[in-house]
């Protein structure tokens, strides 16, 4: 469990000029629970991580992993981390940079070998083993970066853009990973920009900005809510979209953008357009429901 | 699961020889080459064992290992330990279960082992080149100078970079204040003895540790010697506790 009680950061420059990024923060990721953190850039993100690993302390509150102050958790137990730019040494091969972080992880010789092709294997990254990490592409070595992160089987999981960078192949990938890190005893924390990853993986979404604790969006209910505008794209009849949407906006070849208030007025109206005999080929959330929200928090935080 | 550190040790050696052990062996030739030729030149009009050869052999040796030692000792634990942290490499090293503190003395530890056998390398091949003479002396007084310079830099290593410039300056300067406000001068002369490095006390141990065995070196006894070596030695593991300590409680991305 990671929680988060009423953490607040200020950074201080040496002159003396003082920048809040994290105001009374107060969040806990439950075990058995994948939370998502999003937030525009300079929202706070990467701080409330670097707190949550240790790597800073809060200005004001505290932050505990399972009760206990970040840094005593992680020597005494490790987890699973992944940062956002991954920082390896260049001259460090994929397969000794492996072996590296398995020994720091404490995997003993018997199982050393199989845990490491495991690794390796898992994240595709067979076929650069003995690649220097200067010669890895991004997608490479953020494959790399998660391998190192998911060498022990950690109760606490933080993953901060975990799929910057990677191709949709291995986004989709990530994304099945994630279930499978999935377990009653773990606690996973991923921070991204990427809202559909987010409402994909998470049990919850924390939105932040300005260094403040937003709103939380439990995704189970972003499915289910009615997106505030559509695209309708049509193959044939578009003539009759302004008559059934009076505030359609036409985005041209044959595609508009129209509103909706519920989900019954837009079946309705969608109906009324077939049986004029327009030929629908899409109808598509203009924002998905969490962005939907991330914008209104977002806005609301501008305000 | 613990993290195996111990095991860990042979990576960091392993780093040591090709990050700063190559280097440093360049260094090292190009310090020597016109040193050797010198050297050779200088020696050549005397007679082994003759007046003249030993005074002459003494004075280059204390010069060379000292000049030499300095060279290996800030290549050798220049950067230990904001580097990882200036490049980042810290966030994945320390999300394993280990202490800061605990990599970093394990650290410099084995560099102080690669200094070592750098010096052994380094000073053998000086030593055949000018005289068959290899001081008893030089690995006692490495590690010495290791712990009192090395230590240091460690500390200041931990607080901020360019920790070699920043060092060898602060070793330079304290030569220059001794010189200029020997501690028999008065209270600031005092001042400046103790609380600068004791750069001083440096080239005094190394002749005295470098003659062990001759009549004019080291002798049992000798407590100004003993003093001087436990000075050295003591503020260098005061500054190399000191950033163990800033390890241990100052978060590493502050």
């Amino acid at each position: 469990m990671i929680e988060f009680l009423g953490a607040g950061k200020v950074y201080k420059s040496r002159l003396g000029k003082s920048v809040r990024a994290l105001e009374d923060f107060s969040l806990r990721a439950e075990r058995g629970e994948v939370l998502g953190i999003a937030g525009p850039n300079g929202a706070g993100k990467s701080t409330l991580i670097a707190i949550a690993l240790g790597y800073l302390t809060p200005s004001e509150g505290k932050v505990t992993l399972d009760g206990r102050s970040p840094r005593e958790f992680i020597e005494r137990n490790g987890i699973a981390y992944m940062s956002e730019l991954v920082s390896i040494p260049p001259k460090w091969s994929v397969e000794s940079a492996i072996t590296r972080y398995a020994l720091l992880a404490g995997i003993p010789d018997s199982r050393m070998s199989a845990r490491r092709e495991e690794s390796i294997e898992r994240l595709g990254l067979a076929e650069h083993r003995s690649k220097t990490i200067k010669q890895l592409s991004k997608g490479n070595l953020q494959r790399l970066g998660l391998a190192q992160a998911l060498l022990r089987d950690d109760a606490i999981v933080i993953l901060d853009e975990p799929t910057h960078g990677l191709d949709p192949v291995w986004t989709q990938r990530f994304r099945d990973l994630i279930q499978e890190l999935r377990a009653p005893d773990r606690t996973i924390l991923v921070a991204s920009h990427n809202l559909d990853e987010l409402e994909r993986v998470a049990d919850r979404v924390a939105i932040i900005d300005r260094g403040r604790l937003q709103r939380i969006v439990a995704t189970g209910e972003t499915t289910s809510r009615v997106a505030s505008s559509y695209h309708i794209s049509v193959m044939r009849g578009a003539e009759h979209i302004p008559d059934i949407f009076a505030d359609a906006r036409d985005l041209g070849n044959g595609a508009f953008e129209v509103g909706a208030s519920d989900m019954e007025s837009l079946n309705r109206a969608i109906g009324a357009l077939i049986e004029r005999g327009v030929l629908l080929t899409a109808v598509t959330p203009t924002y998905s429901s969490l962005e939907t929200q991330f914008r209104e928090a977002v806005g609301e935080a501008s305000r | 699961m613990k993290a195996r550190l111990g095991r860990y040790a042979t990576w960091q050696l392993r780093d040591f020889v090709f990050e700063r052990g190559i280097p440093l062996m360049v260094v090292a030739a190009l310090l020597l080459f016109p040193t050797v030729v010198a050297v050779r030149s200088m020696l050549r009009g005397n007679t082994a064992g003759s007046t003249e050869h030993n005074i002459a052999q003494s004075g280059f040796t204390s010069l060379i290992v000292g000049m030499l030692s300095f060279v290996i000792i800030l290549i050798s634990t220049n950067g230990m330990v904001h580097n990882d942290i200036r490049r980042g490499y810290f966030r994945f090293l320390f999300a394993k279960p280990v202490a800061a503190w605990r990599f970093y003395a394990q650290s410099f530890a084995v560099n102080w082992l690669g200094a070592m056998l750098a010096a052994l390398v380094v000073l053998t091949a000086f030593f055949a080149l000018t005289t068959p003479f290899f001081p008893s002396g030089l690995f006692p007084f490495l590690t010495l100078y290791y712990m009192a310079l090395g230590g240091l830099v460690f500390f200041v290593s931990v607080l901020t970079r360019l920790d070699w410039v920043i060092v060898a300056a602060i070793w330079a300067f304290a030569q220059i204040l001794r010189g200029m406000f020997p501690p028999a001068s008065g209270l600031f002369g005092r001042a400046v003895d103790i609380l600068l490095p004791p750069a001083h006390r440096m080239s005094a141990v190394g002749e005295a540790l470098m003659r062990s065995g001759t009549t004019t070196g080291a002798a049992p006894g000798d407590s100004a010697l003993l003093l001087s070596v436990l000075w050295l030695a003591g503020w260098g593991l005061l500054a190399f506790l000191a950033g163990l300590l800033l390890l241990r409680h100052r978060p590493l991305a502050a």
